[in-house]
């Protein structure tokens, strides 16, 4: 594909060009913007021929180019669509390029109004920091972001699910009051939708986890709040579980914990999220030899 | 349920009556004793006894076996259906996320079709001083009425598209959580497997064993009554959310054809202006 390449390459020589040449009084009063959107626009075909020959960097830097352009023109809806398309080039080869052309995207978005997009960027973000770039303290933050434009869009349950993986990753940093209160706040707005209702029985039972993480006193206290609040969370499995595992944790009884953990394991899988947590909790009652 | 049947046929032509049990027992104490006894196992009658012993001891491990393959295929059942739940529950939330932005997608619309006729009213008070007379005629009154108009049937449909899922979907759920209550006693199918009120006639005939597994195998039919009943729950509000759904697509539907041709015609009509 190096055919594309050269092409490519002489695209953004060309627009180089035409942009430094109406540095001229008369260039710049005349046909100075048809000047700059010529040189958008051979930008603009640069970047498809790079993204054409898999040039993922230089693509990108092409839309970075285009999207500085249309900023100074005053085009913000252009510049932001831009900048997303050389995020989308960045995400291949440079996760931090691709952050940092979508916060600039973000900041265009903002400016105009449209919240539920750079809602959705800061989703992106944090996707990204998440699998390519690993970084959880960012990710959270950004998916905190999201979540709070979401909310100012009234777009619910997509503020939800940032709040979910906010919650998790709360979680697992062990922040365990945050993500109690995230996952409580979800459960009860869930409750009254007819649809979302079936989902709150694993919204309690990431909460109880959470709880049993704590102390277990405020488990059983939680548990008595979550079966008032939904009935039918009784009949659950989870419920179930919860129940045996809080009898064994003040029996101090490890292996019927493993053993009623495992019983459960068989019947639906436990993820990575709940082994981690349950595994914390067994080393807590290791870690706490009959206190009374 | 396929393993009682093979249990009840054993145990019919076998052991058909209590005292069987207590006569087995003895049986085997006096096999073997007999076995350990009799120095020459010539008689027809110890020969006889034998080959029934192994017959027995034989039929005792196919229904051991059956009854364990039963309890496994009941509890992967229910991971089978536990998975659908999750499955399930996980499709509710994006078809509501998705009906979200459909409903965005609605109201920009609605400002699209506005702003269209704003710029329509424009382009004809460009066109010609007739086309401005007309307007300023009509300006003041055309203006106000067919934005909230077109606006109410749309927000007074989707309300009450909404809450005409509600009222259904709630009435579904309420009774699918009740007969969550008593669907285990008086279900139809469990009187036909003779399992809901006739437990106790079945239970005696069986050894201790084949207690507990009837006991296990009870319970995990119950555990797959109870998700089935939820399962059909979300189901039936799937079907009615996608319905709703797709009720708005094809308003969207129209409404997009329109501002598409609008357009269209605004984009002609400027054109032409411009040419001029």
């Amino acid at each position: 594909m190096s055919d594309n390449e050269q092409k490519a390459m002489q695209l953004m020589a060309e627009a180089e060009k035409k942009l430094n040449s109406s540095k001229g009084f008369f260039g710049s009063l005349f046909g100075g913007s048809s000047k700059v959107e010529e040189a958008v626009d051979c930008y603009q075909r640069a970047a498809n021929m790079f993204k054409m020959a898999k040039k993922w960097g230089s693509a990108g830097n092409a839309f970075c180019e285009a999207a500085t352009l249309h900023a100074k023109a005053g085009n913000k809806h252009d510049a932001a669509t831009n900048y997303v398309d050389a995020a989308n080039c960045f995400k291949k080869s440079d996760p931090n390029e691709a952050v940092s052309s979508l916060l600039k995207a973000i900041e265009i978005y903002t400016d105009m109004g449209r919240f539920t997009m750079a809602a959705k960027h800061h989703q992106s973000i944090a996707e990204l920091y998440e699998t390519e770039a690993v970084d959880l303290d960012r990710a959270v933050q950004h998916y905190e972001q999201a979540a709070d434009y979401f909310k100012g869009e009234e777009s619910n349950s997509s503020a939800n699910k940032c709040m979910l993986k906010v919650a998790q990753y709360a979680a697992q940093l062990e922040n365990y009051d945050k993500a109690i209160q995230i996952y409580e706040q979800v459960a009860s707005s869930s409750l009254e939708s007819s649809l979302l209702k079936y989902s709150c029985k694993e919204y309690f039972f990431r909460a109880a986890l959470c709880h049993l993480c704590v102390d277990v006193l405020n488990a059983q206290h939680a548990l008595e709040r979550y079966q008032e609040l939904y009935p039918a969370f009784q009949d659950s499995r989870e419920y179930k579980l919860l129940k045996v595992l809080i009898d064994h944790m003040e029996e101090q009884n490890v292996d019927g914990f493993t053993e009623a953990v495992k019983d459960y394991d068989s019947i639906s899988r436990l993820d990575q999220w709940y082994t981690t947590i349950l595994l914390r909790i067994k080393k807590q009652v290791n870690d706490n030899p009959d206190l009374r | 349920m396929a393993g009682r049947r093979y249990i009840t046929d054993l145990n019919t032509p076998f052991f058909s009556v209590d005292e069987d049990d207590v006569d087995d027992e003895t049986f085997l104490r006096h096999s073997k004793s007999g076995s350990s006894g009799y120095v020459l196992p010539n008689t027809s009658y110890c020969q006889e006894k034998s080959a029934l012993e192994d017959k027995r001891l034989q039929l005792l491990e196919r229904k051991k076996e059956i009854e364990d393959r039963t309890v496994q295929s009941s509890e992967r059942s229910i991971s089978l259906l536990r998975d659908s739940e999750q499955i399930g529950v996980a499709t509710a939330e994006e078809l509501i996320r998705q009906r979200e932005q459909l409903e965005r997608t609605e109201k920009r619309l609605d400002d699209i079709n506005n702003a269209l006729r704003f710029s329509q009213k424009h382009i004809q008070g460009i066109k010609s001083v007739f086309g401005s007379l007309k307007n300023y005629l009509s300006g003041k009154s055309g203006e106000q009425v067919p934005g909230p108009s077109l606006k109410q049937p749309d927000d007074s449909s989707s309300s009450f598209g909404t809450t005409a899922t509600s009222s259904p979907l709630a009435s579904t759920v309420n009774s699918s959580k009740a007969n969550l209550g008593s669907t285990n006693e008086n279900h139809p199918g469990l009187k036909i497997r003779g399992l809901s009120g006739d437990h106790d006639t079945w239970s005696q005939p069986d050894t201790s064993s084949g207690n507990n597994v009837n006991k296990v195998i009870d319970r995990n039919l119950e555990d797959m009554c109870s998700s089935l009943s939820r399962l059909k729950g979300l189901a039936q509000g799937l079907g009615e959310e996608i319905d709703t759904q797709n009720e708005v697509l094809d308003r969207l539907n129209d409404k997009t054809d329109k501002a598409d041709f609008t357009i269209l015609r605004q984009n002609k009509e400027m054109n032409k202006l411009l040419k001029k």
